[in-house]
């Protein structure tokens, strides 16, 4: 499944927040997306998950224009903040009714539960609590387990590594990676951290007032260090 | 693979292509793959939910027709015999069956199943006759007439013209199927079979108010069997290329229909159905609303049993509105709620695949919540002499009025905090929300009183009629309702965004 974006632009009053002329991004690419705060990464997020309205432009997948289609949402799968946090259920129903949705089987939601036991560390099932009353840095990761059990084509993430402990970054970020080559699953995926990011992604977007200003690939050691003296004073 | 229609169908069709075998291994295929399936329990209650509202609609199709024989007999009983009169309604019946095929019939073909199956053309048709022969779409009229049959045809007429009877009205159904689906697949002949079938109505018509007879006799049943019959076997290659053309145009179709009315009850509703279980149970906020709805309705009741002399609900007003309060208090009650309740997640739920079903889950819900007190109710007061009214009344509000009270989600505009302390309910009422509804009772009561007030006599006739009518096409009401929603997303998402 791939993505395209033709002339979208996100304006709000009169300020232009999103101006991106044209991306491609392929089948099985994993995207890295960063910018510093008020760059439109989430706006840019959003509008390829159709929660907001372009301005101008389009985003299609794989062809489907997402603001007139719903074929896409079948394949699509997506976390971007606490919002899509359901929170008067426990995890546990949460991703029961998630797997419903997507006429995902018991037998392969417990298979994709246990391949993220690690990342869970056994903080968030069986534990009769409700997701408003587990800790920030474990809604988080209800979140990212959510958007992964639809077993999507494509997966958008933002700041997936935000609120999270050293290891389950790590596993995290190893875990999307797999999926990537395996499964290929088209991803993108937000972040301040540049380290992971940089393990994570093959391609890297880096996003300034809206526009893109660098795409590159990551095992480029000449771009990537022209992005990090970037973020430097 | 699930136990579904589609697949004992299949298996039917390996019948007849004299495959028993095949036949038995399918059906055992079924039955092993439903059970072993870990959402089977799902599945049976989503079955279930699905098929309790199949028979509501059936049975009130039923109780239409009981109305039918009541009223519509005495209507035309000076121009003919029961017999040439069922033959005139059920004419007109099948043109509006064929009008409502053609808006709103799809029939979904698991094309690359049937492939798979020795003699693919002849699979296709013999799959295409059975499931029609099962389809609902196709019994539906019978069931309509069922009454009408059963106590004016067959005590005049005898077991074999009765026999006949319903044997035709079965086949007229089955070729309006086929004639709805030439029309979809050539919409240029659509103009040439209604012009042939308004000639037909004519020719009906012109029998009925003049003395040119055509007797009604088991000869012209029998013709008119076999005519019918030989239409749709001899349209099966249409069927067979039409079938071709859905399966290679399945997105263009689809899209076409999801975009406005395209509504399915398959699908996970039970899904949702548990979700507001849970949001009304544990959340403080909707947790106080049920108890208010609850309360509401004990009051009602306790009052209404106050009227024992029953003048005060002599007066029709007073009796529709008491009484249709009580049936949906509690569906209009949570309705004020409806969306800026599931704000707080509404991004997520936006991009659900099926997300458009959640108005339906709910609609069902209160459906079946106002079952039991309309059972209740029954049981309590209802005389035999009230017991139409009481209907009429019950339908009436589960009809227009609860079905347009769905349009609130059209004005919900705020998040409603789910765990809000009782101190703040009232700053964060959904108040054009309450108050779309208020409206919506208003107008849909009004309505009636002042029909009421020119012709008493079809009043209660009028709201059981409207009732029915926005009690089948409540899935694709609430659709379009839903559609209607759909046109203002982004802004009312980001207000649902908004701390």
């Amino acid at each position: 499944m791939d993505i395209e974006i033709k002339k979208l632009k996100k304006q709000y009053n009169n300020q232009i927040v999103l101006d991106i002329d044209s991306l491609f991004i392929p089948r099985n690419e994993l995207i890295g997306l960063i910018g510093n705060n008020g760059a439109g990464k989430t706006t840019l997020l959003r509008l390829i998950s159709d929660l907001s309205k372009a301005t101008s432009g389009r985003v299609l997948i794989n062809g489907n224009d997402v603001s007139k289609s719903e074929a896409w949402k079948q394949y699509t799968s997506s976390y971007i903040d606490k919002n899509f946090l359901i929170d008067f259920l426990t995890a546990e129903e949460y991703f029961e009714f998630i797997a419903a949705s997507y006429n995902i089987s018991k037998n392969e939601l417990d298979t994709s539960l246990a391949s993220l036991a690690d990342f869970m560390r056994g903080e968030l099932l069986n534990k009769n609590k409700y997701i408003r009353d587990h800790s920030i840095g474990n809604q988080q990761k209800i979140g990212i387990i959510a958007a992964i059990i639809s077993n999507p084509d494509i997966l958008i993430l933002d700041e997936p590594f935000n609120y999270l402990d050293p290891t389950s970054q790590h596993f995290i970020c190893n875990y999307l990676k797999n999926i990537n080559q395996n499964k290929g699953v088209t991803m993108i995926i937000s972040s301040h951290n540049l380290e992971l990011i940089y393990d994570v992604s093959s391609r890297i977007i880096l996003l300034d007032s809206g526009r893109i200003i660098k795409d590159v690939v990551v095992n480029n050691t000449e771009q990537r260090d022209e992005i990090n003296a970037y973020f430097m004073f | 693979m699930y136990l579904t229609r589609e697949v004992v169908l299949l298996s039917v069709c390996s019948i007849l292509n004299l495959d028993i075998m095949n036949f038995i291994f399918l059906l055992r295929l079924s039955w092993k793959s439903a059970r072993r399936n870990n959402s089977f329990g799902n599945d049976i209650l989503d079955f279930l939910f699905k098929y309790i509202y199949l028979v509501s609609i059936l049975f009130v199709l039923y109780i239409a027709g009981s109305l039918l024989t009541e009223y519509g007999f005495e209507f035309l009983s000076n121009k003919a015999n029961p017999l040439e009169l069922i033959y005139f309604y059920s004419s007109i019946a099948i043109l509006i069956d064929l009008i409502l095929k053609i808006i709103f019939k799809r029939t979904s073909f698991r094309f690359a199943f049937i492939q798979q199956l020795p003699n693919t053309k002849r699979s296709i048709k013999a799959y295409w006759i059975l499931n029609e022969l099962f389809s609902a779409w196709n019994i539906y009229l019978i069931l309509f007439f069922f009454s009408f049959i059963t106590i004016h045809i067959y005590p005049n007429e005898g077991i074999i013209k009765t026999m006949f009877l319903i044997l035709n009205l079965f086949i007229l159904q089955l070729l309006a199927g086929q004639l709805a689906n030439v029309i979809q697949y050539r919409r240029k002949v659509s103009v040439c079979i209604l012009a042939i079938i308004t000639t037909c109505l004519l020719l009906l018509a012109i029998h009925f108010y003049t003395d040119w007879e055509i007797k009604m006799n088991v000869i012209n049943q029998i013709i008119l069997v076999i005519s019918s019959f030989s239409v749709v076997v001899l349209s099966l290659n249409v069927s067979y290329n039409y079938i071709k053309y859905c399966a290679e145009n399945t997105y263009s179709t689809n899209t076409r229909f999801n975009t406005l009315m395209g509504v399915s009850l398959k699908g996970n509703l039970f899904k949702y159905n548990i979700l507001f279980l849970r949001m009304l149970f544990r959340s403080p906020r909707m947790r106080q609303e049920l108890i208010i709805a609850v309360l509401l309705s004990v009051l009602y009741f306790f009052v209404y049993t106050k009227f024992d002399d029953r003048t005060m609900l002599s007066v029709f007003s007073m009796n529709v509105i008491f009484s249709s309060i009580i049936f949906i208090i509690l569906s209009l009650v949570l309705n004020q709620y409806i969306f800026s309740a599931e704000a707080s997640f509404f991004d997520k739920l936006s991009l659900l695949p099926d997300m458009r079903k959640l108005l339906l889950s709910r609609y069902l819900i209160f459906v079946i919540s106002s079952v039991f007190i309309y059972l209740i109710w029954f049981l309590l007061y209802s005389d035999t002499k009230s017991i139409f009214q009481t209907t009429a009344i019950y339908v009436y509000s589960l009809g227009p009025i609860l079905v347009s009270s769905f349009g609130s989600i059209l004005f919900a505009n705020h998040k409603i905090d789910l765990f809000v302390s009782n101190m703040k309910l009232a700053a964060s009422s959904a108040t054009s929300q309450s108050l779309f509804i208020i409206l919506t009772y208003s107008f849909w009561i009004g309505i009636i009183n002042i029909l009421n007030n020119y012709y008493p006599v079809i009043t209660y006739k009028f709201m059981f009629i409207t009732g029915c009518l926005f009690i089948i096409l409540s899935p694709y009401i609430l659709n379009y309702i839903y559609f209607l929603f759909n046109k203002n997303r982004y802004s009312k998402l980001s207000k649902y965004r908004k701390k």
